[in-house]
Order: structure tokens, then C-alpha cells, then sequence
């Protein structure tokens, strides 16, 4: 029976990846300006021992299903706003939708170009990639896990909501 | 002739006052007090004050009494204090741990070592000169005229830089130098009224560590993110001095031949130190009080708002009142050869209620001492051995003005008893010439130093004690004209 299936996919790849995985390729909606409501992002930066947990609302715009954070406000302690983050406003940092299940409504995407730098005691963290879940029902973009970004940072969680965003 | 004896005399007499003025050490006594009595008076352990016969150091002590001292006496004391404290106990830092040297990976933020200082501090007392002088010259049957110079507070302590404890003391030197004059009037052969000036240069010198990570850590504005304690150093420096204005009055009255009573009240000497501070700090602790972050505000000012820190240097000012304190004397003459005094002082050591360092205006930091009021009683005398040779002996015992809660390793004072000895000599072969000796011997409680630092300075703690002891030794000669 496997091998039957096998057999057939490999004779339709596009129907069988949808009927395999129940999940497809996704994009991003609707185009035009969005902003996130209040979030929390918690870092660890080697400028100070612990982790750094900020409020985080973004803003940006969709155009072509791919998202691109232009502005990105932290807020919360005196850390938080310590630093600079690289590529905002110019070019951004941007948001691929990679895909999507209309079954549980959920998508994963990657956001790009995701890093920052604080001035004394130095911190310079990415550029790099920062994998998301997106959860259509509540709306959230978030993370699973603490991911690293180059300078021995790490990115331990991000959890925001974007209330006008669809991904489908 | 005469006139050249007389100018001889004068000479000396004011030989033997003018050789004060010079840089004075500190005699300890309760919190930053140091008694201001002569040779005699410590060879008596301070019982009687200056009521005893023809005493010079009535000229600050009581002018009142001056009234009864018939001819001019100036009188040099010279002091020698060896005062030994040692601290025995623990350190911790603001999270329980003992105080450590810490070093952190600039790359990653991460702990590299942690390692306890284990130094006790080393002996933190002293050893002082302490020039004192006074003279008095009697104008005529109703007026006295009195001139001294005294050392009215001092207090010294010094420890390791880069001991346990150093982040709430590492230099402590409070000196000064009063010179005053005085006037007597006698109302009757019973009764008599002085009052007189003091002006008073005060130097101070303190130093410490600042643990600013450890300070971060305290800062609600930095969200408590626990910031490892005993990174790197910041030495803080401050140096004040200030001239300053104060008075003092008395009142003697001999109720009976035998018998004299003294009254006196030294007012509180209102004194702010002016001066600099700077702070000798490893380059990322300057950084963090020098280096714009935020909006021009460097993490200093982030943590703490307002608060601005300069380790190239900055004004510095500080109020350090000298507390108002009043005594009362009685000698009683028993027979010509046997004379015995007793005194009690107050000291309002309340008005001392804490530690404030301010920069242009804004605190940089202010520690809680909250003294309180304190009494001493003391009693000795003397007995004349011979026409020229006189013994004395005394004990006091004198409350320290420190609370457990608050003292700590700057001035880490417990209550103290002085057990005194004393010899006074006539040289015949000088007419007028006198010496005095004496030696006293301080037992000092041993105290409990178990304080907490303010957030500020990294919110270290203390538990343990201080042992301290000490002793001085007085010379005195002295020149009735």
C-alpha cells in the first residue's frame, strides 16, 4: 500500500506533498501598512548577565505575501533600551511565510536579518535568520526555543500579536 | 631687666603655644570626638575636667574657671595615640554570597572565575601626634583672657584596598585644628562666667569601593537583572576640608573652700567640607560612569537617575557637624595633698544622622549612621607626693554613639573604658616650669559590625565584629609666669 502511494506521488508531487504533510506554501495578507499590538522579546546579549525580557511592538508593511518590519519599538527597563537594532528602519527586517496548515491553522516563517548592537559594555549581535510559528487563530507570532545569532547572543523568545495580518 | 625677663617670658610662653600650630593628628574617643584635656587631665582619665587648681586648659574646656588662675600659664601637650582595630567576620554580597573578586567573558557575558576575598582588612587603626596647647593670662582681678588650640575631633581608620569589607570603607581621616580665645569674669571670689570662640579647620579624607554592577543589580529601572557583584573596582576618593566658627561658655562656682563646680556647654559647630572627589576605577567600570548610552546618559545615570559619577574628578560637599556636648565638674580638695574630680559629659551625638556626599547639588550618596546622644563619667585625682612631685590616676567610662544596626568599618566604635596614669613635676631649677607624664589605656568594647550597604555602593553586608584598643601617652610642659 506504501509503495502504491509512492508511487502515485511520485507521478503527481503537488497533489501528494499537500495530501503528506497537510501543509502548503503560504503568503502573507493582506498588502499594506501593518503594526503588531504590544509583544514580549527576551534576549540574552552579552552586555549583561541574564536574560533581557522588553515589551516589543512592531511595524511595517506586506506587500507580495512577504512581510517587512520597518519599526520596532522596545520597551520595559533601562536595558531595553540599550540597544540598536540592525537594519531598521532600512531595509528591514523581513518576514517569509514558508507555510501553512488550513487544518490546525498554523504557518511557519522565517524573519531575516534579525540583530542589534549596544554601545558600552559592547554587544554585536547578527545579522541572522530567526525561525517563527504563526498561530492564525490568535493571531501571534512567536518562537519555539532559544535561537542564537552570531556574537554569542541569543533570541530566547518572541511573542507578539499582529492582529490584521492573515497568512494563507 | 625686668622688662627683658618679662619679654624672655612672653617669648617662651608663646614658644610653647605657637609650636601647635601644625597638622594635627586624632586622639579617639566616642564616634569622632577626641578629648581636648591636657596631660593632666588624661593622667585623671578627664575626672574633674579643668577645675582643678590653675589648670590652662580651662581656656577651652571652661573659661569660666580661667577667672580663678592668678598668673599667666602657657602649657605645649604633646600626644602619642596608638590605637589598634581589627574586623573579624564575613562579607557577603548583595545575593548571600561572600564578597568575591569576579571576573566576566566580555565576548559571551558569562562568569569566567569567582573568587572570595578572604582579606580580613589588616590592622585598621593608627598611631597620631596630637599637639595641643593653651594659655592663659589673668587682664586683672575680674577679667582672664585664655588662648588654645585643640584637636576637638578626629577620627582615623584604615583598611586593605582590597579587602572583604571594601566596599563600606577602605580611608577614613577626619582631622582638625581649633584655635580659640576665650574670656572669664569673676562676679565674686565664688563665682564666675566665661565664654569664648572657636575657629576650626577640619580636613577629611574618605575612600571605598563602589560595586556599580553590584549597584545595577539594586536598580528597579534595570529590571533587578542580577548583575554579578565584584567586577572590576571604582575606588571613590573624596577630600573636604572647611573653616569653620563656634562657641563655648561656662559658668565655675566654689561653694566651698574645698569645693569646685563647673558647668560648660560647647555648641554645635555647624561645618560643611568642601573639596573634590574622583574615583580610580579598571576601564569598564569608567566606562560604565563615563560612556553615553542612551540620550547622552551613561548606565550609571540609567540606573540610578540623577546620579552622576566623574572618575576624573568633580566637586564634593559634605556636612560633618561637630555635636554640642556640655560637661559638669567637681574637684574636691580632701587635704593639701589629695585632690579628687569627677565629671559627666553629654554629648549630642543625635544631631549625626548620616553620611551624605553631594556633587553640584544632587547625592551621590548617603549613608545612614544615626548616632545617639551619649554620656561619659569619668573620675580622677591627684596626690602630691612631695611640694613638687604629684601622682594621679583616673577611669572613665564613655558611651559610644554608634548603633548596631549602622556602624560599620569607618568608625567601628564601641563603648570604652580609659584607665589613666599621671605624674606632675616642678623643675626648681627653671622657676615656673613644670612637666606633666601621663599614660592611658583604652578598653574598647568589642562591637558588632552586621550592616548593610545602600543600594548605591552595591548593597554589601557585614557580620561580624570589631576588637579595637588603645593608648596614649601625653607630655605636657608647662610655664607659669
Amino acid at each position: 500500500m506504501k509503495s502504491f502511494k509512492t508511487l502515485v506521488c511520485v507521478s503527481s508531487f503537488a497533489l501528494c506533498f499537500g495530501a503528506a504533510s497537510m501543509a502548503s506554501a503560504a503568503s502573507i495578507t493582506p498588502d499594506g501598512p501593518f503594526t503588531t499590538n504590544s509583544g514580549t522579546l527576551v534576549v540574552k546579549t552579552p552586555s549583561a548577565p541574564g536574560d533581557i525580557t522588553c515589551n516589543v511592538t512592531f511595524g511595517g508593511n506586506v506587500s507580495g505575501g512577504v512581510a517587512t518590519i520597518t519599526s520596532a519599538q522596545l520597551s520595559g527597563n533601562v536595558l531595553c533600551s540599550l540597544p540598536t537594532l540592525k537594519n531598521i528602519p532600512s531595509p528591514g527586517w523581513v518576514l517569509t511565510a514558508n507555510t501553512f496548515d488550513p487544518g490546525t491553522q498554523t504557518g511557519t516563517g522565517t524573519v531575516t536579518g534579525v540583530g542589534w548592537t549596544i554601545t558600552f559594555p559592547a554587544s554585536n549581535c547578527g545579522p541572522g535568520p530567526l525561525n517563527v510559528v504563526w498561530d492564525e487563530a490568535t493571531k501571534t507570532l512567536s518562537t519555539t526555543g532559544s535561537q542564537s545569532l552570531s556574537g554569542n547572543c541569543f533570541v530566547r523568545s518572541l511573542n507578539v500579536k499582529a492582529p490584521t495580518l492573515k497568512l494563507q | 631687666m625686668n622688662n627683658k625677663k618679662q619679654q624672655a617670658q612672653a617669648l617662651l610662653g608663646l614658644a610653647l603655644l605657637g609650636g601647635l600650630i601644625a597638622s594635627a593628628g586624632t586622639v579617639q574617643a566616642g564616634g569622632f570626638m577626641t578629648p581636648t584635656a591636657n596631660t593632666a587631665g588624661w593622667g585623671r582619665a578627664f575626672g574633674g575636667g579643668s577645675m582643678f587648681k590653675n589648670d590652662p586648659s580651662a581656656a577651652y574646656n571652661n573659661p569660666a574657671a580661667m577667672a580663678f588662675i592668678d598668673k599667666t600659664i602657657s602649657q605645649f601637650t604633646l600626644n602619642y595615640a596608638n590605637i589598634d582595630i581589627k574586623y573579624k567576620g564575613s562579607a557577603y554580597d548583595y545575593a548571600g554570597n561572600p564578597t568575591s573578586n569576579t571576573v566576566m567573558d566580555p565576548a559571551t557575558g558569562e562568569l569566567v572565575s569567582s573568587t572570595p576575598r578572604t582579606g580580613n582588612g589588616g590592622q585598621g587603626g593608627f598611631e597620631a601626634w596630637v599637639p595641643t596647647g593653651f594659655m592663659v593670662i589673668p587682664i586683672n582681678d575680674r577679667f582672664a583672657f585664655g588662648l588654645s588650640q585643640v584637636v576637638p575631633m578626629g577620627a582615623r581608620t584604615t583598611w586593605d584596598e582590597d579587602w572583604k569589607g571594601r566596599d563600606f570603607a577602605v580611608d577614613t581621616r577626619i582631622e582638625t585644628v581649633g584655635l580659640t580665645g576665650s574670656l572669664s569674669f569673676k562676679v565674686n571670689d565664688e563665682f564666675s562666667i566665661g565664654g569664648g570662640a572657636i575657629l576650626q579647620h577640619t580636613k577629611g579624607f574618605v575612600s571605598q569601593n563602589v560595586d556599580l554592577y553590584a549597584a545595577a543589580a539594586q536598580s528597579p529601572d534595570f529590571g533587578m537583572i542580577p548583575f554579578p557583584a565584584g567586577q572590576g573596582f571604582a575606588l571613590m576618593r573624596v577630600k573636604v576640608d572647611n573653616n569653620s566658627l563656634g562657641w563655648f561658655a561656662g559658668m565655675t562656682w566654689k561653694p566651698t573652700a574645698q569645693d569646685t563646680l563647673g558647668l560648660n556647654y560647647h555648641a554645635k559647630i555647624k561645618n560643611k567640607l568642601e573639596g573634590k572627589y574622583n574615583m580610580y576605577a579598571d576601564p569598564t567600570s569608567e566606562g560604565l560612569m563615563t560612556i553615553p548610552v542612551v540620550d547622552g546618559k551613561t548606565l550609571v545615570e540609567l540606573a540610578y537617575p540623577g546620579l552622576k559619577l566623574y572618575p576624573g574628578g568633580a566637586n564634593a560637599s559634605t556636612q560633618l557637624d561637630i555635636p554640642a556636648n556640655a560637661s559638669l565638674d567637681w574637684v574636691h580638695d580632701f587635704s593639701d595633698r589629695l585632690t579628687l574630680g569627677a565629671s559627666v559629659t553629654w554629648t549630642q551625638w543625635s544631631s549625626f544622622e548620616a553620611l551624605t556626599l553631594k556633587s553640584n547639588g544632587s547625592t551621590i550618596v548617603s549613608i545612614p549612621y544615626k548616632y545617639k546622644n551619649t554620656w561619659m563619667y569619668s573620675f580622677g585625682g591627684d596626690y602630691k607626693l612631695t611640694d613638687d612631685f604629684t601622682v594621679r590616676a583616673g577611669v572613665a567610662f564613655d558611651q559610644t554613639p554608634t548603633r548596631n544596626s549602622t556602624r560599620d568599618p569607618r568608625i567601628p566604635d564601641g563603648d570604652r573604658t580609659f584607665a589613666s596614669l599621671g605624674f606632675g613635676y616642678n623643675i626648681r631649677a627653671i622657676p615656673g616650669l613644670s612637666i606633666d607624664g601621663a599614660y592611658s589605656r583604652q578598653f574598647v568594647e568589642t562591637v558588632k559590625l552586621k550592616t548593610k550597604n545602600v543600594d548605591r555602593l552595591g548593597a554589601a553586608s557585614l557580620d561580624g565584629k570589631s576588637e579595637a584598643k588603645g593608648e596614649v601617652v601625653s607630655l605636657s610642659a608647662t610655664y607659669a609666669f
